[in-house]
């Protein structure tokens, strides 16, 4: 063999031994990445496992929830016949007097209204139609008596359940506490020679004033009385 | 000479024409008042607004005509009847002390004290007789302060009686110390205002409740109670408040309160054009 040869089988020994040796290194670094991928490739495997069902749990909780609500309101919905309130301003009705009392009244619209029944007894007795000025509707009725038993003036007015007048708003304000009167709640609050409350009863709303007392409490009495005269 | 006549003539036309302005302008300062009183319900904006004053102790000062005035409300029959409806509360307030002042009626329930509202034959024809007198819409919409004074007198003088005013105003708020004195003499008083803001409150534990709203436009009260309260708030500072009591002549609103000083919210000052209490005898 040559010289040249003889260089060139143990360039080729030497490379052969670099060269297994690189293809160790490169075979386990190979390994090593395969590893890391098989390790990245479960890992995002699971991640792709959990999120659906996250996800799917939250949308189906939310569904359930809507579902709920949409429920609750059509059924409040139901319950109530007419859920419009209309909100009538000053520049929109007139008061005029009347003849008619509360009691006349409830008959010519065929309702069951509430009334002090005193009509006999009293000294004094006035009545207000509140009405629209476009159409006429009568949206309050008020009547003024004297309690003949106490001297006090009692004013009761009556709105339909889903008409709501400015003017009636500060006695609203002014109605601070609650009670139950006989399963009604009512709302009453008193000030200088004054005592009024507010109440809902079949569909229709009672504000009630009663002037010259210093007895917060005594509108409530006269709700008390309407309350069970209703009831009867 | 003849310059000298020109010169004169000038002259005398001139001090004639500046004599007829001057004679005009007095005339004009010398006509009636420009404001009238008109106010209807349906002017009026109940734009509540409710405030809540919170207190650990409170004091309260009230002194009011013997039992307060009548509460009369505006006719819907009569326009821009709010001169002659507080005239008529005004009538039916000294018709408890001369019975004939209102001809066969009684103004107030014997039992009591207390006076009665509107009833349907006597305030009705009282306020149409007031209504006349005071020329309400007439020269303009509702009346003004001249007439509204004069018709009151020429009523009460029909009736034999005699009638006087005083003021009891300073600058555009009452004047708290001959308001509280006509009060204590039990004389109510006709304030004649501009855009007012009234109140409406209750007592409740440990918190007062008031509501106010706007009643816009030109109105005429009969003020009859004053009201003092002091607060010691929760936060331990001192709140005193000072109010008119007044008869709105409102189905919606009797009576209610004006609000005329505050140690610590502000308060309008420019409500009032004039106010006087009233003297029937």
């Amino acid at each position: 063999m040559s010289l040249e040869n003889k260089f060139h089988e143990k360039i080729e020994e030497q490379a052969k031994d670099k060269k297994e040796e690189k293809w160790r290194a490169m075979s386990s670094n190979l390994e090593l990445i395969q590893n890391n991928e098989t390790m990245n490739n479960s890992k995002n495997t699971k991640v792709l496992i959990r999120l659906p069902s996250k996800a799917i749990i939250c949308f189906i909780a939310l569904f359930i929830l809507f579902l709920v609500v949409v429920t609750i309101i059509s059924i409040y919905l139901k319950s109530n016949k007419n859920i419009k309130v209309r909100y009538c301003t000053s520049d929109e009705y007139a008061v005029s007097e009347t003849d008619v009392s509360l009691k006349e009244y409830a008959e010519s619209i065929n309702k069951t209204l509430l009334f002090f029944d005193w009509y006999e007894e009293t000294i004094l007795l006035t009545e207000e139609m509140t009405k629209l000025n476009d159409t006429g509707e009568i949206i309050c009725f008020a009547e003024t008596m004297m309690d003949m038993n106490t001297g006090y003036m009692v004013t009761l007015r009556v709105t339909d359940g889903w008409t709501d007048i400015d003017a009636l708003e500060s006695i609203k304000d002014l109605c601070y506490n609650q009670s139950l009167e006989q399963g009604i709640k009512v709302e009453w609050g008193g000030g200088l020679s004054k005592s009024c409350a507010i109440f809902e009863y079949e569909d229709y709303k009672y504000y009630l004033e009663v002037s010259r007392t210093d007895d917060m409490e005594l509108a409530l009495e006269y709700v008390a009385l309407l309350l069970s005269v209703g009831s009867e | 000479m003849v310059k000298t006549m020109v010169k004169s003539v000038s002259r005398l036309l001139f001090t004639a024409l500046l004599v007829a302005n001057l004679s005009l302008l007095s005339l004009g300062l010398k006509s009636q008042p420009k404001e009238t009183y008109s106010s209807d319900a349906s002017l009026f904006s109940y734009n509540s607004v409710k405030e809540e004053i919170y207190f650990s102790e409170r004091e309260e000062e009230y002194i009011e005509t013997s039992n307060g005035v009548p509460l009369y409300t505006q006719l819907s029959s009569l326009e821009n009847s709010c001169g002659p409806t507080a005239g008529a509360i005004i009538i039916g307030f000294y018709d408890k002390y001369y019975e004939d002042l209102i001809p066969n009626f009684r103004s107030y329930f014997p039992a009591t004290g207390n006076y009665l509202p509107n009833d349907r034959t006597y305030v009705p024809a009282l306020m149409q007789d007031l209504y006349v007198k005071m020329k309400t819409n007439v020269a303009d919409v509702g009346v003004n302060e001249v007439d509204c004074l004069s018709g009151l007198k020429q009523y009460v003088n029909d009736k034999n009686l005699s009638f006087s005013y005083s003021s009891v105003q300073s600058g555009s708020n009452l004047n708290e110390t001959r308001y509280t004195n006509a009060l204590r003499e039990n004389k109510p008083a006709l304030l004649f205002n501009n855009t007012t803001d009234v109140f409406q409150f209750s007592t409740n534990n440990g918190v007062d409740v008031f509501s106010s709203s706007t009643i816009s436009g030109n109105h005429i009260y009969v003020a009859y109670g004053f009201y003092k309260v002091k607060y010691i708030l929760t936060n331990g500072n001192e709140r005193v408040d000072t109010y008119a009591r007044v008869a709105c002549g409102l189905s919606f609103y009797t009576d209610a309160f004006i609000r005329l000083s505050s140690t610590t919210v502000s308060v309008p000052n420019q409500w009032l054009n004039s106010a006087y209490s009233i003297s029937i005898s």
